[in-house]
């Protein structure tokens, strides 16, 4: 058997590489490494535009039958097509809930919940919102017979929310999602996007691409410094 | 100079090889982990740039005071504190979020602060003392690209690290030289290593340091008590010493180290054993003196906030020493008959799972199987290396002593860390122990590798060796993979 990887002279001077076991070793290490990330890549899931960076501290905020809740002031990350949240429905059906999203210049976004859904985590569909808004209101409304508790903080200092037209402090903790689901193949260049935020201006653009460089330059060092100081059995066979 | 060269120029290329695998992780997770999401970055910056800009060290100030506009503005700039502590909250992941960055690092902020870092205000100067140099180096005012400058550095400190394991297991296990680097490999893919090797936190010069004096103290049992070694042993602890005070757990063992050298090499070249103990004493002792001295005289600071024994109680605890005794216990074994310390298992929850990874200010880890598979791969390990012990039983019995030693490193620092857990613990309730303390043992954890790897001899322990480096990787990828999750997705 021919293994590659090795001492390219190999195959053209006729020599044939032995199969030593810390070859074989590292070649099936990093062949099911790179199974293993690639199924992982390829996994397909609801995935984040972003969030409210609003801590859970239980289901916090009521809204009652026919109540509207609406809170101002939020970043809503470009790519939102749906709300995701916890609520808690006390072994009731969930009712039917409305989100509508709003700028200063007007309505940007609203989608409905059918009733039905279950105690947990929930995700209100929206139309789909391309770019980034500042300074958004995002309203719920309870249009079903039941009550229904949101996640959130309550109280959140600096916060407050409208519920049925009276301020609360608090703040719920909104998930905001991107359309369908994605495998991570498919959001790689988000991550990249992502990757290259809030960090120096010195690496931020490159950042992605160079810890990916290192990382593999560090399998390939660790590989040939295993291979360097293997010692050779035929040379000094056994203990 | 060339007796440095020359000593250099001796370091095999494969230990050059493991530093430089150890430097392209720790730049890799310097990239990858946010701003100031490795564990108080925020106040070894803080303290990094006291000294820089004012070129003084911090002061305690009650009530905490401010860092400056320049640092507590892009802190809240980057959302830190909504980030910290939750795990589900991303870093800034929108353009508006940058925008408000770009427009913050271009205000000219000051940078002076009100001299107070925060949990690094007490630690000793050398770490920072360093980490100016790229502070000041970097062009330009912006907190963001000082920070990572500092972060290479600590990359490199890292390497340098993984240097002195692979240095280490040359002198512990010098007729294996297949498990040096198999045992420096692993340490170098140590994922809460790489983590920390990636961010700017003292704890990555305690590293350094405490990999230099196990170094010295193997190579002075392999080699005898010279002068040099003496030095050498003395020059790393007193260093360490000034790096982080936690290194102090490592004085027993020293101690323990020299006696026995010092007896030995006493009826062959007593001159040689007294000059290598003097030199050890003076210069392990001398850095951390003067220290003490200018930080009391003309800092005006306690080196030890609270004093070295008894500390008053916050929380309507009272400091009892039994009670202190039996903390540091139930901090790293079972329980016994004692009264409870901990809701918690912490040789479990706190040293086992932490080791294996939970990152960022400890607030993410790895799904709870992985723990599973790393206690089964552990103890193979374990039992590989005790089979190796028990193997070599009759060369083990001629170097219990240089065993005892490493053994009372473990423990002395151990018992550093419980004396800190309790204070914390009397003063605040809080929580203060994390695996990462363990770190300075990293030799320790080299060498139960390399003896694993050993158990296999020549024919099958490279393989082992490989098997154990292929896992490593595996776990530094997968450590790396959550922690893209974590901050990005």
């Amino acid at each position: 058997m021919r293994a590659g990887g090795g001492d390219p002279r190999a195959s053209s001077s006729g020599r044939t590489l032995r199969f030593t076991p810390v070859r074989f070793v590292l070649a099936a290490g990093l062949l099911a490494i790179a199974i293993a990330a690639t199924a992982i890549l390829l996994q397909r899931e609801p995935r984040r535009a972003g969030t409210n960076l609003t801590s859970d501290a239980g289901f916090a905020i009521a809204l009652g039958s026919g109540q509207r809740l609406c809170e101002p002031g939020e970043l809503l990350p470009g790519d939102t097509a749906a709300l995701r949240l916890s609520a808690l429905t006390n072994g009731l059906p969930g009712p039917r809930l409305n989100a509508s999203i709003s700028s200063p210049t007007g309505l940007v976004s609203s989608g409905t919940l059918a009733a039905g859904w279950r105690a947990g985590t929930v995700s209100i569909p929206v139309s789909r919102v391309a770019n980034t808004v500042s300074g958004a209101t995002v309203c719920l409304s309870n249009l079903g017979s039941s009550r229904v508790a949101f996640a959130g903080s309550v109280p959140d200092s600096g916060f407050f929310v409208q519920l049925a037209g009276k301020p609360l402090s608090g703040r719920l903790r909104i998930e905001y999602m991107r359309p369908g689901r994605e495998s991570w193949l498919q959001l790689l260049p988000t991550l990249a996007h992502r990757f290259s935020l809030a960090k120096s201006d010195l690496v931020r653009h490159w950042a992605a691409g160079a810890a990916l460089a290192l990382m593999l330059l560090a399998l390939v060092l660790a590989a040939r410094t295993l291979l360097k100081d293997e010692p050779h059995a035929r040379e000094d066979p056994g203990r | 100079m060339s007796g440095v060269r020359r000593l250099l120029c001796r370091v095999p290329r494969a230990a050059w090889l493991c530093a430089l695998v150890a430097l392209a992780n720790g730049l890799a997770w310097s990239l990858i982990v946010p701003p100031f999401q490795v564990p108080d970055e925020n106040a070894h910056y803080a303290y990094v740039q006291q000294v820089a800009e004012r070129g003084t060290v911090p002061r305690q100030i009650s009530p905490e005071g401010p860092l400056s506009p320049r640092e507590d503005q892009m802190l809240a700039a980057l959302l830190t504190f909504g980030v910290v502590g939750h795990r589900n909250n991303p870093a800034p992941d929108t353009q508006v979020q940058q925008r408000i960055i770009d427009r913050l690092a271009r205000q000219n902020l000051s940078a002076l602060g009100s001299g107070d870092a925060l949990t690094a205000t007490a630690n000793p100067p050398l770490y920072y003392a360093m980490q100016a140099i790229p502070y000041r180096l970097t062009p330009g005012g912006k907190v963001l690209d000082k920070l990572e400058a500092m972060r290479c550095l600590s990359a490199l400190i890292g390497a340098l690290t993984v240097l002195l394991v692979f240095m280490f297991l040359r002198e512990l296990l010098p007729d294996t030289r297949w498990a040096w680097p198999a045992g420096a490999l692993v340490v170098a893919f140590q994922p809460m290593f790489a983590f920390m090797s990636g961010g700017v936190n003292n704890d990555d010069l305690l590293y350094l340091m405490s990999a230099g004096v196990l170094w010295a103290i193997a190579r002075a049992f392999h080699r005898g008590l010279t002068p040099a070694n003496g030095a050498l042993i003395g020059g790393l602890l007193g260093v360490g010493l000034i790096s982080k005070l936690t290194l102090l757990g490592f004085i027993p063992a020293v101690a323990l180290a020299l006696a026995m050298l010092a007896r030995r090499a006493w009826a062959t070249d007593r001159r040689a054993a007294s000059r290598g103990i003097a030199l050890a004493a003076g210069l392990s002792l001398g850095p951390i003196v003067v220290y003490l001295l200018i930080n009391h005289f003309v800092w005006s600071r306690t080196a030890i906030p609270g004093g070295v024994g008894g500390t008053p109680a916050a929380t309507g605890r009272t400091f009892s020493r039994a009670e202190e005794l039996s903390h540091i216990w139930q901090l790293f074994l079972p329980r016994l008959w004692m009264r409870p310390q901990f809701s918690y298992d912490p040789l479990w929850e706190t040293w086992f799972k932490g080791l294996v990874g939970r990152f960022g200010w400890v607030d993410y880890d790895f799904p709870g199987w992985v723990y599973q598979v790393a206690r089964a791969l552990g103890l193979i390990v374990c039992a590989l290396a005790v089979a190796e012990l028990v193997r070599r039983r009759d060369t083990l019995s001629r170097r219990l002593g240089e065993l005892a030693v490493y053994a009372l490193a473990l423990g002395g620092l151990c018992v550093a860390i419980g004396v800190e857990s309790y204070r914390s613990f009397v003063t605040n309730q809080g929580v203060f122990e994390q695996a990462r303390y363990l770190l300075p043992l990293l030799c320790l954890y080299a060498a139960i590798v390399a003896l694993a790897v050993r158990f296999g001899g020549r024919r099958w322990g490279p393989a082992i060796g490989a098997t154990l480096v292929v896992l490593a990787i595996g776990h530094d990828l997968f450590a790396q993979a959550i922690t893209i999750s974590r901050y990005y997705a």
